[in-house]
């Protein structure tokens, strides 16, 4: 099909002005990058270090700052998903079934607290009643059934073949061998996508963190990364300090992005199914 | 039917559902194992939303009473909320006339791309700052924007001008929360219209170009007319949404532009878990709540009586 010259402008004008919005992306992220490998991190905007060395990694490393942080953050992520995934995996099959007794009356207190939404302060008290401040247990329990990721879960159950089930029951199959034999590989890009979604709440967790955890050796990396981050405003501070200090911030950021851009491409193979799942019938 | 026949109907139905509730045994345990869960968790604290009419957090933890909407009238006489309660407006009234247009517009952009490669790059590397905690893009612009040893100090040097500290600016700080949720979140909200753009007739466009309809005509009849539904529910939902600004803005803002910045969810964080007046505080978050819930309500029924389709 033969383009005017009208079309022709429009689609170079396109592909510039969505390239720029990718940048816009892009460049921060770099520039931050490399001034956590440059031996002279400096004011002026660039893509590649002055000087490449790898000290401010060891440095900032061996200081001890974020070592512990990171453990905590992987820790919490990973003990986290594994919770959250079962305990949502369990209650989205039940509520697939179509047998199940007051099915609708289930769901529906299910979707009545995403709609409700009451805030932090009887929660709060509530793990400090239960005496789980200070234990990451306040944060995972709480955070234990994301309702969205459930939904979008029991969607899923519905989708597979009734027939399947019934055919294994008749063979006299219970429930947990139907769950672990039948529905879990059936259904395991639901699995691998909702696992992703915990992961990276759990990863990003800020809020509950700083509400339920006030032992500062249990902060994650987001917690860290804030505070120093902010503290710059309060900090004078020598020409020494101010360097250190912004070695470990640049190196705090790069460090609480790798699991995210490592697990990237695997989320965008499926956070699209995911999305068009949870927001086109909720 | 005689009595004693529905008498045994009834107990026939009863004997029904227990022998289908013990033939699924194991479906049960389940259930009960996560709603269990919904029951500590999610419901137990709703019942506590009594607190709002009650001076906890005020007295003595023998002398609590209930003080009726007492919590309710003070909230309207505390400047403090008010301005919490303007700026949640504020904000997210400018987000949405900003922001819900952008993605639509990338949307239509990315369409118009035909080489792949191209597309599916940028598309890539647009979706991704959504993944990023609120605390990293928040690292990520207070690096870029510091007012010392950064981007932003080169471009004012270069200028000859003082360093404008932007997250510390009562002027800029609305207009960056705005800017950063549109840099996190626009290009994630593309997903769902490039996937409506997608499920549109292409013999439609075929029609048109036919009937000698250009581009533009194309864009605005056929695809922009296609995602109408979705534009609208998305918007109604949005709307929904207006008074759940809250993490961003926790962890983006400071003391010192606290008083524009500050919202609802921020002002009650600092009344009922730094201040401890939890009867106060709960009565901001079910005042919150009543109103996120009849936004929601409203809106879905908009959106019902719009596509004969809720979201619920």
């Amino acid at each position: 099909m033969k383009r005017t010259s009208g079309e022709k402008l429009f689609s170079g004008l396109n592909y510039t002005l969505m390239g720029l919005l990718a940048l816009t992306m892009l460049l921060p992220l770099l520039h931050i990058l490399q001034l956590t490998f440059s031996a002279h991190p400096d004011t002026s905007f660039r893509l590649w270090p002055r000087q490449l060395t790898l000290e401010n990694y060891r440095y900032v490393l061996e200081a001890g700052f974020i070592l512990r942080p990171l453990w905590n953050s992987i820790f919490l992520s990973t003990t986290g998903t594994i919770f959250s995934l079962a305990m949502t995996s369990l209650l989205a099959y039940p509520l697939a079934d179509p047998d199940l007794p007051a099915r609708r009356f289930f769901n529906f207190l299910v979707v009545l607290t995403i709609m409700i939404n009451i805030g932090f302060l009887p929660k709060y008290l509530l793990i400090r009643d239960l005496r789980l401040m200070n234990s990451y247990w306040s944060i995972v329990l709480v955070g234990g059934i994301s309702s969205f990721n459930l939904i979008i879960m029991r969607n899923y159950f519905q989708s597979i073949p009734r027939e399947l089930f019934d055919s294994a029951r008749i063979d006299g199959a219970t429930e947990r061998t139907i769950m672990i034999r039948i529905v879990l590989p059936l259904a395991l890009p639901v699995m691998a996508t909702i696992f992703l979604f915990y992961f990276v709440d759990y990863w990003n967790e800020y809020f509950r963190i700083i509400l339920y955890i006030t032992d500062r050796t249990k902060y994650t990396l987001q917690v860290i990364l804030r505070s120093i981050i902010i503290m710059e405003e309060d900090m004078g501070g020598d020409e020494l300090d101010r360097m250190l200090i912004d070695n470990i911030k640049y190196t705090t950021v790069i460090v609480a992005l790798i699991p995210i851009m490592m697990l990237y491409p695997f989320l965008q193979r499926y956070f699209t199914k995911g999305i068009m799942l949870g927001s086109i019938k909720g | 039917m005689s009595t004693e026949l529905m008498v045994l109907d009834l107990r026939a139905k009863r004997k029904k559902l227990w022998e289908k509730i013990m033939l699924r045994r194991g479906l049960m345990g389940m259930l009960i194992i996560g709603m269990a869960w919904y029951l500590v968790f999610e419901f137990y604290p709703m019942t506590k939303v009594y607190w709002a009419f009650t001076n906890i957090g005020q007295v003595a933890p023998s002398k609590i009473s209930f003080v009726g909407l007492a919590n309710f009238f003070k909230l309207f006489s505390i400047a403090q909320f008010r301005r919490a309660l303007w700026n949640t407006f504020y904000i997210s009234f400018l987000k949405i006339l900003l922001g819900f247009p952008i993605p639509i517009i990338y949307a239509l952009l990315l369409t118009e791309m035909r080489i792949s490669f191209v597309k599916r790059s940028i598309q890539t590397i647009i979706y991704a700052p959504h993944f990023l905690s609120w605390v990293v893009v928040g690292a990520i612009w207070y690096i870029i924007l510091s007012p010392i040893n950064s981007p932003n100090a080169q471009f004012f040097e270069f200028l000859g001008k003082k360093p404008i500290f932007w997250w510390a600016s009562d002027r800029y700080i609305r207009g960056l929360l705005v800017t950063t949720d549109i840099w996190r979140n626009a290009g994630y909200g593309t997903i769902i219209y490039l996937a409506s753009i997608m499920s549109i007739d292409p013999n439609l466009y075929e029609a048109a170009i036919i009937d000698g309809a250009n581009r533009w005509q194309q864009t605005w009849h056929i695809t922009l007319a296609g995602i109408k539904p979705v534009i609208i529910i998305l918007l109604i939902l949005r709307i929904g949404k207006i008074l759940n600004l809250f993490k961003q803005v926790f962890v983006l803002t400071t003391p010192i532009v606290r008083t524009l910045s500050d919202v609802l969810m921020t002002y009650a964080y600092r009344t009922g878990i730094q201040q401890m007046q939890i009867g106060y505080a709960m009565a901001v978050s079910l005042f919150k709540a009543a109103v996120g819930l009849s936004l929601v309500l409203l809106s879905n029924w908009i959106a019902k009586k719009v596509k004969e389709e809720g979201v619920f």
